[in-house]
Formats: structure tokens, sequence, C-alpha cells
């Protein structure tokens, strides 16, 4: 086989057999999509985002479709660290592939709790950090926009996570994204996970209402995509690449050209998240197509794509 | 304590379906048949009243003909699936097929009547929690507001074939005459094929009773002798004021009551957390997931009054 180009990627030391992760919260905690996804083809999967206490959720109507995105205003609803600890963790150890919590909290206190909490209970091959959510009050967005809050948190993070590569997802509503980056990166971060949703608000003009129960939502889907590539390229460009520093991009995807083209921006992988709600399989798609794309273009190894933009 | 719709999730599929058959039956209301090949037979087969399916028309076209009233909404791109809960399912020789009854309201169900037979769809289920149907039950009352009838309807033919002992009536409730979702016969009447008694009550008084579906209930079940109400279940579907009014009577009445909710639903299978339900739970007021909890839900345990319309 030869011929086949190589598809796996050295993700911050996480050894990932494609590309292609499903984004969090899109796939559920574990083995959600188990006969609906073709696992195989799946380099692996980010988790819904974990807090300390378990978590309810803003009031609904919680999501709705807006042209070609869709808005969400989730709040982080989550079954909480010991339920996911002893419900969740051993079906993840028996997955066979690698697997990132995602860690959310009100408190740089809270995310540092729930990742040394997992990092003891092993099984786990990675942490991100959501500090970009748009749909809590604390935490969250709030961490994300202020530099000496991602440094905090970041470092926190590291220091708890037992020598675990930390991703940090950043959102992408900052007037300046590298130095916030660069904030995560000299703080500790062995990864950046860029984008989370860009808040957004659709309003039924029937009732004068907003149609979100919680006002407001974040935006995902092939609406943003624009948006993610060109942070993922500025970011590439001015910070990851020189300091070394892997990016999981993603926003939109849905097909393997629009992953490519994060590839080709300066992704290491990518992650999709509203595509598995269109097409629960739509990951796998994603990755033979990438698989695809190199075989045709004659490129051997994935990394030869990555940063290759002309 | 045996019900029949113990879910199953490794049983779900997502599959292409032909389309086999699509026409108006009347006003905003269509019928389509889909076929879904071998593969698909095992899993859809087993489809009980009330779980339902999500459909992709993302590639779907617009039709020529689009209600004016529609027309600008219909111009909207679609990303997500939508979920239908079918009104039959039919074994055949070669697979099975699914019949739905949908309503024209948006941009998803315009394009759905551009559908001609031959063409293919994706089609991803069963997926949720249908009825439960209990052999303890002795009177089943279906009750369904407009476009809820689909699987008030199937439940209806399920009851029939198979709990011949369950007696079945049906209060079905529509807006006017020219929104009657199913065939007349040569009576003038309600057409179920099933010989099963039907209430009908439009708002208009165009058809049927004039009034709401719930009122025509309660009257019913006034001229009830109490014995008959030993072993009676209430089943639902519809508008959710109406659902609510329904919990309402049968708790009043002390009869069970299932019914069958609707949420936003972005990916229909647990995955997103947007479909919430607030339920009554002894440690306090929880949400359940509308797409795997439900859609059908006991009516004493939904609280209504969280869910802004
Ligand atoms: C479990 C379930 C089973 C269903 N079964 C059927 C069925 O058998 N036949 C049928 O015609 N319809 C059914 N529906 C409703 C159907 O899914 C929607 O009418 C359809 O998605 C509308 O898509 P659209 O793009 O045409 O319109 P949209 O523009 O998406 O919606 C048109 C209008 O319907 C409302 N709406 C759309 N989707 C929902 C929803 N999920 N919950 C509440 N309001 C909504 C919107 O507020 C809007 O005003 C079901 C819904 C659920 C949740
Ligand atoms: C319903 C929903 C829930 C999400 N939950 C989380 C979450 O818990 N933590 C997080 O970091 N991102 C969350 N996201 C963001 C996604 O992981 C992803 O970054 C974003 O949706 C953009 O990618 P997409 O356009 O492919 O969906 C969520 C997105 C959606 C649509
Ligand atoms: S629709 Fe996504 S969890 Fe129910």
């Amino acid at each position: 086989m030869s011929s086949q180009p190589e598809m796996v990627v050295d993700l911050a030391g996480i050894r990932l057999n494609s590309p292609v992760l499903t984004a969090s919260g899109t796939c559920g905690y574990a083995d959600e999509l188990e006969g609906l996804l073709d696992m195989s083809q799946v380099g692996g999967l980010i988790t819904k985002a974990i807090t300390l206490l378990p978590c309810e959720g803003n009031l609904p109507p919680r999501c709705v479709e807006t042209d070609a995105g869709m808005l969400n205003s989730i709040g982080l609803a989550n079954i909480g660290l010991d339920r996911f600890v002893h419900e969740k963790l051993p079906i993840i150890r028996k997955m066979g592939i690698p697997v990132l919590v995602n860690v959310a909290g009100s408190t740089v206190d809270q995310y540092a709790k729930v990742i040394s909490t997992l990092a003891a209970a092993g099984g786990i091959a990675g942490f991100e950090l959501n500090v970009s959510c748009p749909n809590v009050d604390k935490g969250g967005i709030s961490f994300g926009t202020d530099q000496g809050m991602v440094s905090e948190v970041t470092a926190a993070a590291k220091a708890a996570a037992g020598g675990r590569p930390v991703f940090v997802k950043l959102t992408a509503l900052v007037t300046d994204i590298v130095s916030i980056a660069r904030a995560a990166v000299e703080a500790g971060a062995d990864g950046l996970s860029l984008i989370n949703t860009i808040p957004g608000m659709a309003i039924n003009i029937n009732t004068r209402r907003p149609v979100l129960g919680n006002r407001t939502g974040g935006l995902s889907g092939p609406a943003i995509r624009p948006v993610a590539v060109y942070i993922v390229d500025k970011v590439y460009r001015e910070l990851a690449r020189d300091a070394g520093i892997p990016i999981i991009g993603g926003g939109g995807i849905m097909d393997a050209a629009d992953a490519l083209e994060f590839i080709i921006a300066g992704a290491d992988a990518v992650a999709v998240g509203t595509g598995t709600f269109v097409d629960p399989g739509c990951a796998a798609k994603v990755a033979r197509g990438i698989r695809d794309y190199c075989v045709r273009h004659g490129i051997r190894r994935i990394k030869e794509l990555v940063g290759s933009l002309c | 304590m045996k019900a029949s719709n113990a879910r199953d999730v490794a049983s779900r599929i997502d599959i292409r379906a032909q389309v086999l058959a699509n026409r108006p039956v009347r006003g905003r209301y269509w019928r389509i048949v889909l076929g879904l090949p071998r593969q698909g037979m095992d899993a859809f087969a087993r489809l009980t009243p009330g779980q339902f399916i999500l459909l992709d028309i993302s590639s779907v076209g617009l039709p020529e003909q689009i209600p004016p009233e529609l027309a600008e909404k219909a111009n909207r791109h679609i990303l997500l699936r939508r979920p239908f809960s079918p009104m039959a399912v039919r074994s055949t020789a070669t697979g099975v097929e699914l019949e739905l009854m949908y309503k024209v309201v948006g941009p998803a169900t315009v394009r759905m009547t551009s559908l001609r037979p031959g063409q293919s769809i994706q089609v991803l289920g069963p997926l949720g929690k249908g009825f439960s149907v209990l052999s303890t039950m002795k009177k089943a009352i279906l009750v369904a507001g407009g476009i809820g009838l689909p699987p008030i309807y199937h439940l209806a033919q399920i009851i029939r074939s198979d709990h011949g002992h369950i007696m079945v009536e049906v209060f079905l409730g529509i807006r006017s005459a020219s929104e009657l979702p199913l065939d007349l016969d040569d009576c003038g009447q309600v057409d179920w094929a099933l010989d099963i008694p039907v209430h009908l009550t439009s708002n208009d008084g165009g058809i049927g009773i004039k009034g709401l579906i719930t009122d025509c209930l309660q009257d019913w079940l006034r001229t009830r002798p109490p014995q008959d109400l030993d072993g009676m279940i209430i089943f639902g579907c519809g508008p959710e004021p109406m659902l609510r009014q329904l919990a309402r009577i049968a708790s009043n009445n002390g009869i069970a009551c299932q019914i069958s909710l609707e949420r936003y639903m972005a990916c229909g299978t647990g995955l997103c957390q947007g479909c919430v339900v607030r339920c009554r739970q002894a440690g306090g007021p929880v949400y359940r997931l509308c797409c795997q909890d439900g859609p059908v839900f006991d009516a004493a345990e939904v609280l209504f009054d969280d869910h802004r319309a």
C-alpha cells in the first residue's frame, strides 16, 4: 500500500490516524455516534464541554437554523465531572481513538479541578480549554477575550494536566486574535483550537422577541467558515508556524474541500461540528475526501499540505 | 410490564430512500411514500408509532408552484435535517415503505413538494421513543390536532393489528374543512379505512362539530359511565396548547396520557442538547431531550409553562 498517502498526524504528541476530529458539543461524550460514523476514519473526538458540577443549560429554544448556519445557546448543558468519569470514561477507554475533553468553568480553579481529576483518572488523550463559549455569563468567552485570563487559565490547566497536551479554543470575536493566542502559547498551551461559534442573534419579527430563550447564541456552520479560515491563516503566519504550535481548525466544515482550506492555511487537524448534524457520517466522508485529494495531487504525507498556502 | 417500544439505538440507520409517490391531499397537506431498500428493512420495519425520522432536504430543489405567502421564506437555504413521524410503515417484498404526511410551512416542506417518483432522499431513523401500548390497556383515546395526525394515524393501525382487544376512539381537530388532512368517503365522512369511530371538530364549524377538539373530548368523557375510564388511556399529538389541555383533562379524570411533543431539532440524535423539554422529577424539574427521551412523554411529567412558544 505504498501508494496510499500517509494520513497520520502528530498533534502535540497525540497520534491521530487521520487529521479529522469531531468538534466539541456536536458528537456527545463518547460513542454516541456509533453505527452512524465510521470511527476508523476519524482521527479523534472532542467531547462536549465538561464542567465541575452538572449543568442544566439555558432556557429553550436553544437552537435555530439561520441562512447557511445555525445559532445555538445550549449553555454548556452537561452531566458534570463525576458522572462523566463514572459513566463515560470507561466507554472512552475502549473506543480505540484519542479523545480530547473540552473543559469549561466559571473560575480558573474549576478548570483546574476538572483537568486534574481527569488526568488522574486516565484514558484521556488531552484537553481543550473552552474559553470561548458565547452562551454563559462567567468563564467562556469572557475569559477568552482577556489576555490575562487566557494566560491564567492556560497556566493552571497546564499545571493540572499531568503532562497531557492542552489546547486552547479561542473565539474570533476579539480585536487582536494573535495577542490572545500568544498569551495562551506563552502560558504553556500545546496547541490552539480555532474557532468557536461566533456570537449571533435572531429575532422573531411577529412577536418581536428573540428566537432563542437566552436571547443570543453562537453561530456555526458554513456561514462562519471564511472567518475561521481567515483566523487560522493569520494565527499560523504570525505565531503558530514559528512557535511550532499545532492548530485544530474548524468552523463550517461540511466536506473535504472545506477541510483542505483549513489545512492549507495552517491547521494540522480539523474539527467537524455542525456538519455532523447534517450528516452523521460527515467526519468520515471528509477524511476519505482528504485522502482522495492527496492521491490526486501526488501528496505523500498530509503534513506536506499544512500551511502550504502559496 | 412489556412496552412495545424499547429504544434500540443500534438499529438507527442513515440510508437512501426512493420516492415512490408524492401527492397533495388537501390545502397545505401532502403525502409522500418512501421506499427503503433491504438494509433498511430491519430498522424501519420496527419503527413504533411516535418515533420519527430525519430527512435531508438540503439538495432538493424548489418546485415550480410555491404558495405565494411562502415565496420569500422558501428561497432560504436549508442546512439541518427535518423531523417527521411516519403515518404508516409497510413491509414489502423488496424492503420497507414509509408513508409520511406533511404540511407545507417553510423552505424544507415547500421543497419536498418537488420530489417525484424515482428521485431519492437520505433518511435517518428510526429515532426517539414512541407511544407505548401495554396489554393492560382497554380503551385508547387517540387525539390529534392538525398535522399532529400522522403518528396518531400510525398508532391507530398498530392497535388495530397488534392489540385487537383494545377499543379505539379517535378525536381529530382541524382549523377548517380545507385543512382536513384525510380523504372523505362516499358519505362525506372521514375515511380511516380502519372502522374506527372518528369525532371531528373544526374551528370554523365548516366540517364536523364547531369548536376545539379538547372541548369535544371533555363533553364526550362526561357522558361515559365511571367504569368506562378504567383501563382507558389518551394518546395525543398536535399543537402544544392542545396537548397542555389534554394533559389537564387526563389528570382531572385520572386517565393515563401519553403525548408527542415537537421541538426544533438540530441533530435529532441526542448530540446537541438543543431540543429540551422541562419535566417534573422528584428532586426538582429537569430538562429531558425531545429527540431521545421523547418525542413521546407521559403527560403528567411535562411542565408546559417553561416553554416559550
Ligand atoms: C418529532 C417530530 C415529528 C414531526 N412530524 C411531522 C409530520 O409527520 N408531518 C409534518 O408536516 N411535520 C412534522 N413535524 C414538524 C416538521 O418537522 C416541521 O414542520 C418542518 O421541519 C418544517 O420545516 P420547513 O423548513 O418547511 O419550515 P421552517 O421554516 O423550518 O418552519 C416553519 C414553521 O414551523 C416552525 N417549526 C419548524 N420546525 C419546528 C419544530 N421542530 N418544532 C416546532 N416548530 C417548528 C417554525 O417556527 C416556523 O414557524 C415534526 C416535528 C417533530 C419534532
Ligand atoms: C450545538 C453546539 C454545541 C456546542 N458545544 C460546544 C462546547 O460544549 N464546547 C466548545 O468548545 N464548543 C462547542 N461548540 C462549538 C463547536 O465545537 C465548533 O467550534 C463550532 O460549532 C464551529 O464549528 P462548526 O461550524 O463546524 O459547527 C458547540 C457547537 C454547537 C453547534
Ligand atoms: S435535537 Fe439534538 S439533542 Fe435533541
